[in-house]
């Protein structure tokens, strides 16, 4: 595991084993001639397709998953071995609500899986087999891409490949590292922190949780939960950097300051009020609480999940919107009345506003 | 906005902490590389072919010729949709008339031909069982139908997968896409029958099929192209002007740990007669070592009906292959509607439908496809033209001058030990002599037959003479071949039968086969297996022949190989009776010396003196 058997190293190499591969330099058997051939072609490549290599590394170190299906959501995703010790990363998704999880090894070896913990921000989760799992993806030595660098995506995308059969892959570059604002459906998602945009098509059922790889075979990120971008509405083809994986794995991403629940910056001087809310059917919808940030004015005013917001201060409050549009008015330090609609009761909530917390890094 | 900078920013550091510029070298690499993939696309893109129905504003699918005579492969579905005739645009701009030569509703694989011209381009069909997952794979094709100039669009990607099964439309036994090639490449509607290439510019799929789901039916990275293999196995039947129907071995199989079992049978069924069982483990067939239950369901998929294959088993009398030809899988009702999982044909643009709405054209009649049928005798008949002329090409050798006869000397061989000797000549009108230099089998030192255009004579020592004149010595199997063999040498060979007819499909040799079968007038009816058109050759090659029987060739058959030029012909050095469909070697005759004949004597084929 520690060495890789890829020796490009050079993006500007694979690069180059891209544009080499497969351009039917024929083999030549003797002499000078065969060691020309031999340079001419990266090292570790074939005639056509410069990549297998890196393809069969990582095809041994995704697992198949079958759990529940429900309507349109599909039963069946990918997972990544992240441990010797039978640790899978995969992404959330209505096929863990199951009975139970299969896990399919590249051996054939089947188990069932235990969920370890779940990571809301990354919509991804850390599963467990009892299995030994000598191959798997060292975290650790994931690879750190550029815009515009090759990678590979591996996954069960539409569950083509039967379990004897090698999982389909697929090639790409990367578009950019960026934050999005993601929807599954109806449904908003808390997705929170970078993703890497790819342009190979990987927003397809069965697809999460699978590989995306540079061409050495290092882990890149994983195929995320399949989101649509909040703007375009269009689905988006989207890796988990790995780095963000390590540190969900390694238990480390709860150290982090909570990020702010509150969708939009609120303008001005940038009160902080603590309340995410339920956006089921977009902005339209009725102001009810979602979640309160523990410590937040809100939290300390008594505010609680599924609470309705009728009104904050002079202003009405019936949609999504014009919730965001009243809270953008607040100040910090202001004590601001919240009119609050909870089971068949309406009650009034005082809220001392706290300054906007700094946005983690 | 909180993106875009991001987008900024990283570019900026991309600037910052640019890679080490490629060398001169390198980079004459990379250009080296480019223009070689560019050269390919140039030498196959003549080949792409643009479909529509009998007018080019109700849409269209793809096509690729893979022969000069114009004839180009393309999906089952598209011309279910076009008709069994229609227009045809190529990138020089040409739009030409097509007719439907044959399909295969099972495998979605049609074969059309281009009309309007001497020679067309011609892409050449690769190899499909060396493609592995991350090779490159180039489509061509018309997607959306946007080519106003019928140049073809190319797109590229890798192979995602090989040995995929995608089953057949609405569950049924129609389209199904058995051994396929999922590539990433992007195909969108209207790429439908269009080639899938190596970065080579060969040949390695037929595109088909996409998996879609919600979003409507655009690429989203994983389509499917049904492997030239499989197209290569059902040419002839398509050239034939059948409509394909595929194998079955009357048993299905099953995973049981780790083994490959046997779970249904039909009691009634010829592998069941050969020894097959319930139960019993399946280890190879056609040679293949199966691996899974789906992995001998995918091989299966991709033979046409009546093919002869081995089948190895296992149960508790050991391990044994028999033989045995694949019985036609039934289609059942077939379906008329388009399923979901195809690409379909897209809509014209509006701008581009007829100016006159009141006359709106007629979308065409569905054809109907009558499973297992020649659909034209006339056009089957032209293809028997066409191989015997690819033959006849092969056979002479490009040589201007052939000589009227040749003298061989043949090593009789069996078991691999040589047995006996004899002289064989062969005039190029069809007479022959053959003469028993060392005896072997029944036949003596001294024994000898002859055909001298007239009358067919045989001479054993110690045995009475056989003499046959006129039409019975016509009927005598020697001479029926050795005559027809002479016609097929000639410019015009059909007319010197009865009938002539491409069976369709078959095996010789381990090899794939034009099976004709002709009709002399005589009344002799005889089998020929000729090579399917090589990729890179487009000449064929007599492999095998025999007398017309239910068994067509199982019970016994001549087969010619390791061909050598001789005086400006080329001539099997080796000929061998075979027996069976696993073709057991009976007899071998190996040529020791062959000799061109300028001039025959007049007693040439005279039986010896005292031989009456």
């Amino acid at each position: 595991m520690r060495t890789l058997r890829f020796p490009i190293e050079q993006p500007m190499a694979a690069l180059f084993a891209i544009c080499m591969g497969g351009t039917g330099v024929p083999p030549v058997a003797h002499g000078q001639d065969a060691r020309a051939t031999q340079e001419a072609r990266a090292p570790g490549t074939h005639d056509s397709g410069a990549f297998r290599d890196a393809m069969d590394y990582a095809q041994k170190r995704c697992a198949r998953l079958y759990g529940g299906g429900a309507g349109r959501e599909h039963g069946y995703a990918t997972g990544l071995l992240v441990s010797p010790d039978g640790l899978i990363l995969a992404a959330q998704g209505i096929y863990l609500s199951g009975e139970s999880l299969r896990v399919v090894l590249p051996d054939g070896r089947r188990f069932e899986a235990e969920t370890v913990r779940r990571s809301e921000k990354l919509q991804a989760v850390l599963l467990k087999i009892e299995a030994k799992t000598p191959l798997y993806f060292n975290l650790a030595e994931g690879a750190r891409v550029e815009q515009g660098d090759w990678v590979f995506a591996i996954s069960n995308a539409f569950n083509v490949a039967s379990v004897e059969e090698p999982l389909s892959v697929s090639l790409g570059i990367v578009s950019v590292r960026a934050e999005m604002e993601a929807r599954h459906r109806t449904q908003d998602v808390p997705y929170e922190g970078d993703i890497l945009l790819v342009d190979a098509i990987t927003s397809n059922p069965g697809a999460p949780g699978g590989a995306v790889c540079t061409l050495e075979g290092k882990l890149v990120g994983m195929i995320g939960k399949l989101f649509q971008s909040v703007n375009t509405r269009t689905r988006i083809n989207y890796a988990v950097p790995v780095d963000m994986l390590q540190r969900f794995v390694e238990g480390k991403d709860d150290e982090e300051p909570p990020a702010p629940p509150d969708e939009a910056p609120p303008k001005g001087q940038g009160a902080y009020v603590g309340i995410r809310l339920f956006k089921l059917s977009g902005e339209r919808a009725p102001a009810y609480v979602d979640s309160v940030a523990p410590g937040s004015p809100a939290h300390a005013a008594g505010v609680r999940k599924d609470d309705l917001v009728l009104a904050i201060g002079q202003d009405v409050v019936r949609t999504c919107r014009e919730y965001e549009e009243a809270v953008a008015k607040l100040k910090s330090g202001q004590d601001v009345p919240f009119l609050l609609k909870r089971g068949m009761t309406i009650k009034t909530v005082f809220l001392t506003l706290a300054a906007k917390p700094e946005k983690p890094k | 906005m909180r993106q875009a900078l991001c987008v900024l920013w990283l570019a900026s550091v991309a600037l910052a902490a640019a890679p080490p510029a490629l060398s001169p070298e390198e980079l004459a690499r990379v250009k080296a590389a480019e223009a070689a993939r560019v050269q390919a696309v140039q030498s196959v893109y003549g080949a792409v072919v643009a479909i529509y129905g009998p007018t080019t504003d109700r849409g269209g699918g793809s096509g690729v010729l893979f022969d000069e005579d114009g004839f180009a492969l393309t999906n089952h579905h598209v011309v279910r949709a076009a008709g069994r005739a229609g227009k045809a645009g190529l990138a020089d701009g040409g739009l030409y008339d097509w007719e439907l030569i044959g399909t295969d509703p099972g495998g979605d694989l049609a074969v059309i031909r281009l009309k309007g011209k001497p020679k067309f381009p011609a892409a050449p069909l690769g190899d499909s069982q060396a493609v592995h997952p991350g090779d490159w794979a180039m489509a061509m094709g018309n997607p959306f139908v946007l080519a106003e100039d019928f140049c073809p669009t190319v797109t590229l990607g890798i192979v995602s997968g090989i040995e995929r099964f995608q089953p057949g439309e609405r569950g049924g036994r129609t389209l199904v896409y058995g051994n396929c090639i999922q590539f990433d490449t992007s195909i969108n509607p209207g790429n439908s029958g269009g080639p899938l290439f190596s970065l080579q510019g060969q040949v390695i799929g037929i595109n088909g099929r996409g998996s879609f789901e919600e979003r409507g039916r655009v690429n989203v990275g994983v389509g499917y192209a049904i492997s030239i293999e499989q197209a290569k196995n059902f040419l002839a039947e398509l050239l034939a002007t059948k409509v394909c129907q595929h194998a079955t071995l009357d048993a299905t199989f099953q995973d049981d740990a780790g083994r490959v079992t046997c779970n249904q049978i039909n009691e009634d069924s010829a592998v069941a007669k050969l020894g097959l069982g319930l139960g019993d483990q399946l280890i190879a067939f056609e040679g293949i070592r199966i691996r899974t239950a789906n992995h001998y369901l995918n091989l299966i998929t991709t033979y046409p009906a009546e093919w002869p294959a081995s089948v190895t088993f296992r149960n508790a009398g050991g391990e044994r292959t028999v033989w045995l030809r694949l019985r036609a899988l039934p289609y059942g009702q077939m379906p008329q509607r388009r399923p979901d999982a195809r690409i379909p044909m897209p809509k014209a643009k509006e701008k581009e439908k007829a100016p006159e709405p009141k006359e709106k054209a007629k979308a065409p009649p569905r054809p109907e496809f009558e499973p297992g049928k020649i659909m034209s005798k006339d056009l089957n008949r032209r293809e028997c033209e066409r191989t015997l002329r690819r033959w006849r090409e092969f056979l002479r050798n490009a040589a201007a001058q052939t000589a009227p006869a040749v003298r061989c000397e043949e090593t009789v061989v069996a078991d691999g030990k040589p047995v006996g000797r004899r002289r064989v000549l062969r005039a190029a009108d069809g007479r022959f002599r053959v003469d028993v230099l060392e005896g072997y089998g029944d036949l003596p030192k001294g024994a000898a037959w002859a055909f001298d255009g007239k009358s067919f004579w045989r001479h054993v020592p110690g045995e009475p003479a056989v003499k046959r004149d006129q039409a019975d010595a016509l009927k005598e199997t020697d001479v029926a071949l050795a005559r027809a063999l002479a016609a097929f040498a000639q410019d015009k060979p059909l007319d010197a039968f009865a009938a002539v007819e491409l069976e369709g499909g078959d095996k010789a040799l381990g090899q794939r086969a034009f099976r004709l079968r002709v009709e002399d007038k005589a009344g002799s009816k005889l089998l020929f297996w000729f090579s399917v058109l090589d990729a890179d050759s487009p000449r064929v090659r007599l492999l095998k022949a025999a007398v017309d029987s239910s068994q067509k060739g199982a019970d016994g058959a001549w087969a010619f190989a390791d061909y050598r030029p001789v005086a400006g012909i080329r001539i099997p050095h080796r000929t061998a009776r075979v027996v069976g469909l696993e073709e057991r070697v009976a007899l071998e005759f190996v040529v020791a010396t062959a000799e061109a004949v300028a001039a025959l004597p007049d007693d040439a084929f005279l039986p010896p003196e005292g031989a009456k």
